[in-house]
């Protein structure tokens, strides 16, 4: 039996709203009701009736509109309200009517009292309703692709927005190919050996080589191509025209609506009859086919015939043959105007939960296991060492059904005309997994594909850049997941020869500092006194997070993040030593670059330091400073300090540290000190002092003590000189000049006063006068 | 950093050129008790021996309430010292003198000076309170008229000087006087604040001082001289004051007057004084000028007086 076959049974007909599988049932998926949105219709009314339910809505809120007829029919689709679809607006309401907004009303109904198309036909029967529409259901489209139908193909942009039970990302992770490197070529060709492929389909037709002496080829009895479901489904998957406004995306249709990669196709089956599959390989080689793909299989019927089989003689040769001479010449030369020298022959491994099935085996071939949308491997997908990659092949048993399965092109079936054609149908299998993989290994050779380039490179990168982290722990071998991007930024080398880079020593704390580009997203260092420690790590085992026991004299920094994070890390280490760095980083795919040794020898510790001591003046009760303790002691390492503040004088004001700053509110005016304390991780500490001034801001000048007896302290706002006079009731009495400041007052000898009450002049900011009393 | 600089050159400067020109004059203790306290003698050029108000004989002149023409003077105070100034008082005074029989008088008086309220705080500028300065005296007086022509007084007072909840100059001080009455002239001596300020190291008010007056009277009008001269016993200074009286009956009253002494208590000033009179009862307001701050200085005197004349007037009737 062949997978084609097997896949049958297992296809989700289409994603019309028929929920039946059938084979023959194919309405377009354009005009199905699974596109509209339920429970909503948007009615647009005659200008009286919509008058009419615009007073009857302004009297009383509900669904009532007052028009007996059109009240009936809601009631019978269990309405809940009907509005106006553009609100009624007070500056623009005048230009809304003129432009007929007024006239649409929204219903919403339950859509279990009716299907879309009943609750339409329903409500267009009433008098005054002009038209009826559902409105579709939206998504954000995240495919750069005009092609209707791309965003049900969650194999190339994978959201999870078609079911909860999908997961995000879970695609084969195309769309950034396309948007950054290419969408396929059309120098390049893929022979498709399956059924025929429906050459009018219109989103094949341009891209197809036709039947001919050159062109495609009937391997069963020799006649005409016929167009064949699953062969015109494979096709799709890798070659259907993109952005052409029409059905669904190839993986490697192009961009610009005229097709990407060419399609050969080399039919062996005919309904149930099947033809010589060696020949079409070969076939396929000498008519300009790069990459061969086979979504199909020997009809084995245990894994006991599995064990025993093997794979035919003569496939095996035409394999070999197409590996060796795709693109080449009679004594297996690149061709001139061929992109690659070889051939890559990719197979699906076939539905049958059997492992290691052949002709997939075969080791030369890319075998494709299936997966699910939920990154899960597919229920019915074979599997085993041989197994290469792996696809999204759908599953029916993840999510919403029909859509959990594979969208792609299928015959135009003239039994609908009239009713719209079905150009569309969904289908599980690994022969939608192998295509996946046709497809991208067909965007890899035309995007790298010139002289020189081989098929050993293109499987390099395209096993080289598949997903090893989804199926990891699957229990089953089934192969990385294919990832399109991943293969095309395979082996780049992103780094400069100076990584790691940004790294710097500062007393003996070593940072780390790395900005990650976006093909790498974690890291990990060792460091360590003995350099030759590096050689017994074991790197993969650390990037993947595998049980490895690292030597105690080796520190290992790690960070896991995301493109565009700057991965700072940090380690304290011994003063007056010499350390080595040494690391990775590796990307999504775990694939790690590993960075050369960088030798550092770490300085003592410095303990903190004081940077200064500025008086703070809080110039009003109440009143919250916050101040940066940094501006008072820091630690040249840059440690994290630990500070601690005491105040002279608990009256004047409260504090409190909070984080790397300290808030001082003020109880009372006067002049204490603050001391400010720091220790760092080595318990070395740092103390200073410095004054806080608490005082009306709007007086000009701070005098203290008083009442004074012999020293009059002159505390000036405005730092600088200034000239004093003492006034007693007959007039000066002392007279001069002082330099004064907040933090410095300038102490005035006053004891030659008498006891009693004098007047200082000051000519401080405005010659202000302040009554000071001698005792 | 600049700014540091420049405060330390600035702070040298200020060591070789701060310097504070002290007063080369007298500095007292407790000079308000020299200030006057009634608008009369304030207008007179601080002639209170003189020309000062009978109802304050305590604190002016005991010596002559007995020869005043009133059977009692009573007299309150009211007016700003300094006025605009950090310094500035708000003063209050109440004076009342009677005779007790033919030949003596007493009298009783009380004066209070209250200053700017100030926050209280010590030598780290912490303020912890707030205090209002104030001064207050209380005096009583009595006068023995020996001859018709001459009297003696004498009187005590009570003083008290707040300049903290915890700072106060306490103490008394006694007056005399003799008061001769002749008529020619007028004539008065007298001691003031004898014993005031005891253990101080600064000069307080004690004074001898020595007073004439005359008065003239034309008609309706009359005019009245006087001329004073204080000697500071603990400082040799001396004080002299000159006053000038207009009047028409006893409605009207204008008055000028100087004081000059340039260390004693009080500032040099000329001041001018309007006085208005109904049936015993007057009205005195008092304005200093000069350029100390006791420039501006303004008291008013509203007082009564009980005439003799009218009083026998009454009995007789």
């Amino acid at each position: 039996m062949d997978y084609r076959i097997a896949a049958l049974g297992a296809l989700i007909i289409s994603s019309c709203s028929c929920s039946h599988f059938s084979g023959d049932a194919f309405p377009n998926p354009v005009t199905s009701e699974s596109c509209l949105q339920e429970g909503v219709l948007n009615v647009r009314f005659s200008e009286q009736t919509a008058s009419a339910i615009e007073l009857s809505l302004a009297k009383s809120s509900g669904s009532e509109t007052g028009i007996c007829e059109l009240d009936a029919a809601l009631e019978g689709l269990g309405a809940e309200s009907i509005e106006r679809v553009f609100p009624y607006d007070e500056k623009y309401e005048e230009r809304q009517r003129r432009e007929g907004l007024h006239l649409y009303y929204r219903v919403k109904y339950n859509p279990k009292a009716a299907a879309v198309s009943k609750a339409s036909d329903e409500l267009s029967s009433v008098r005054g309703v002009e038209s009826v529409s559902a409105p579709h259901r939206k998504r954000m489209a995240a495919v750069p692709f005009d092609d209707p139908l791309a965003n049900k193909q969650w194999q190339y942009f994978n959201d999870a927005s078609l079911s909860n039970l999908f997961i995000r990302d879970a695609d084969i992770d195309v769309v950034r190919v396309w948007e950054k490197f290419t969408a396929g070529s059309k120098n390049v060709t893929v022979a498709v050996v399956d059924g025929g492929i429906d050459m009018s389909h219109p989103d094949l037709s341009e891209v197809c080589i036709p039947y001919g002496e050159d062109g495609s080829m009937d391997f069963v009895n020799g006649k005409a191509i016929v167009p064949d479901k699953h062969g015109t489904h494979v096709a799709g998957i890798i070659g259907a025209i993109n952005n052409n406004g029409k059905y669904v995306c190839g993986v490697a249709g192009g961009n610009d609506g005229t097709g990407g990669v060419r399609l050969l196709s080399c039919q062996i089956f005919v309904g149930d009859e099947f033809g010589d599959s060696p020949a079409a390989i070969v076939w396929a080689c000498n008519h300009g086919a790069l990459v061969c793909n086979n979504s199909w299989g020997y009809d084995y019927t245990s894994q006991t015939a599995v064990n025993m089989g093997d794979i035919d003689e003569v496939d095996k040769k035409a394999i070999d043959y197409f590996i060796r001479y795709a693109g080449c010449d009679n004594d297996g030369n690149q061709l001139p105007d061929s992109p690659m020298k070889g051939g890559v022959v990719v197979f699906a491994a076939g539905n049958e939960k059997f492992y290691d099935a052949y002709p997939a085996a075969y080791a030369p071939v890319i075998s494709v296991a299936a997966l699910a949308p939920n990154n899960r491997m597919a229920y019915y997908s074979n599997f085993g060492k041989t197994v290469d990659i792996c696809a999204p092949g759908g599953d029916v048993n993840v999510g919403v059904g029909n859509e959990s399965a594979i969208l792609s092109t299928t015959p135009v079936d003239e039994k609908y005309a009239g009713e719209g054609k079905a150009y569309t149908c969904y289908l599980q299998g690994t022969s939608m997994s192998c295509p996946m993989v046709s497809g991208v290994a067909a965007l890899l050779v035309s995007y790298f594909g010139g002289e020189g380039f081989t098929a050993d490179m293109l499987i390099e990168k395209l096993i080289g850049g598949a997903n090893p982290a989804v199926t990891a722990n699957f229990e089953k071998a089934i192969g990385p997941a294919l990832d399109a991007y991943g293969s095309f930024v395979y082996g780049t080398d992103y780094l400069d020869s100076n990584f790691p880079y940004g790294t710097m020593t500062s007393g003996n704390n070593l940072t780390v500092y790395l900005e990650l580009t976006e093909e790498f997203d974690g890291c990990h260092f060792a460091v360590s006194k003995d350099k030759e420690l590096f050689d017994n790590l074991d790197w993969d085992a650390i990037v993947n997070g595998d049980n490895f026991s690292v030597p105690e004299q080796v520190l290992l920094l790690s960070y896991k993040g995301k493109p565009g994070d700057i991965a700072v890390m940090e380690a304290k280490l011994d003063a007056h030593s010499q350390y080595h760095l040494c690391g990775v980083i590796s990307d999504r795919n775990r694939h790690c670059k590993v960075s050369r040794i960088m030798t550092f020898e770490t300085q003592g510790n410095n303990p903190p330091v004081v940077s200064g001591n500025a008086t703070a003046v809080i110039d009003s009760l109440g009143k919250t400073v916050k101040l940066a303790l940094k501006d008072y002691i820091i630690d040249p390492d840059n440690d994290e300090l630990v500070y601690e503040a005491k105040i002279a004088n608990g009256k004047i004001a409260e504090m409190a540290i909070s984080g790397d700053s300290l808030a001082i509110t003020t109880l009372a005016y006067g002049r204490t000190q603050i001391t400010l304390g720091a220790k760092d991780p080595s318990e070395e500490s740092a103390k200073c002092s410095f004054l806080l001034v608490s005082r009306d801001g709007k007086q000009g000048t701070d005098l203290y003590p008083m009442p004074f007896s012999d020293i009059l302290n002159v505390a000036t706002a405005i730092e600088g000189s200034h000239t004093y006079r003492i006034l007693s009731s007959k007039g000066t009495i002392a007279s001069g000049s002082i330099v004064s400041s907040l933090d410095d007052p300038a102490p005035l000898e006053l004891s030659f006063l008498p006891p009693g009450t004098y007047t200082l002049v000051l000519d401080d900011d405005s010659n202000n006068s302040y009554q000071i009393v001698k005792i | 950093m600049r700014k540091k600089v420049l405060t330390s050159i600035l702070l040298g400067l200020a060591c070789i050129c701060a310097q504070s020109q002290e007063y080369e004059g007298t500095l007292w203790s407790l000079p308000f008790l020299s200030q006057p306290s009634d608008a009369v003698s304030l207008s007179l050029g601080a002639c209170s021996l003189t020309g000062g108000s009978n109802a304050y004989a305590a604190f002016n002149n005991p010596a002559a309430a007995v020869f005043s023409e009133g059977v009692f003077d009573l007299a309150a105070s009211a007016g700003i010292f300094q006025p605009g100034k950090s310094g500035a008082e708000q003063n209050l005074s109440l004076g009342v003198s009677g005779f007790v029989s033919e030949r003596i008088s007493i009298g009783i008086a009380l004066q209070s000076a209250v200053g700017s309220q100030y926050p209280v705080c010590d030598g780290n500028g912490y303020v912890s309170s707030y205090f209002t300065p104030g001064q207050l005296r209380l005096g009583v007086s009595a006068a023995w008229k020996v001859f018709s022509f001459l009297s003696l007084g004498a009187s005590g007072s009570f003083y008290s000087q707040d300049l903290s909840a915890q700072n106060a100059l306490r103490g008394f001080a006694l007056n005399a006087s003799v008061h001769l009455h002749t008529s020619l002239i007028d004539a008065d001596i007298a001691a003031r604040n004898l014993f005031a300020g005891l253990g101080s190291k600064y000069p307080v008010p004690s004074e001898a001082v020595a007073g004439i007056s005359k008065r003239l009277v034309f008609s309706d009008f009359s005019v009245k001289t006087m001329a004073e001269a204080s000697y500071f016993i603990e400082s040799s200074d001396i004080r002299t004051g000159i006053g000038i009286e207009a009047g028409w009956k006893d409605f009207a009253r204008l008055r000028i007057g100087g004081n000059y002494g340039a260390s004693s208590p009080l500032a040099d000033f000329l001041s001018a004084g309007l006085g208005l009179g109904f049936r015993g009862v007057s009205a005195d307001l008092a304005y200093v000028l000069s350029k100390a701050p006791f420039g501006n200085s303004f008291l008013i005197t509203i007082s009564y007086k009980l005439d003799k004349k009218w009083k026998s007037s009454k009995e007789e009737q």
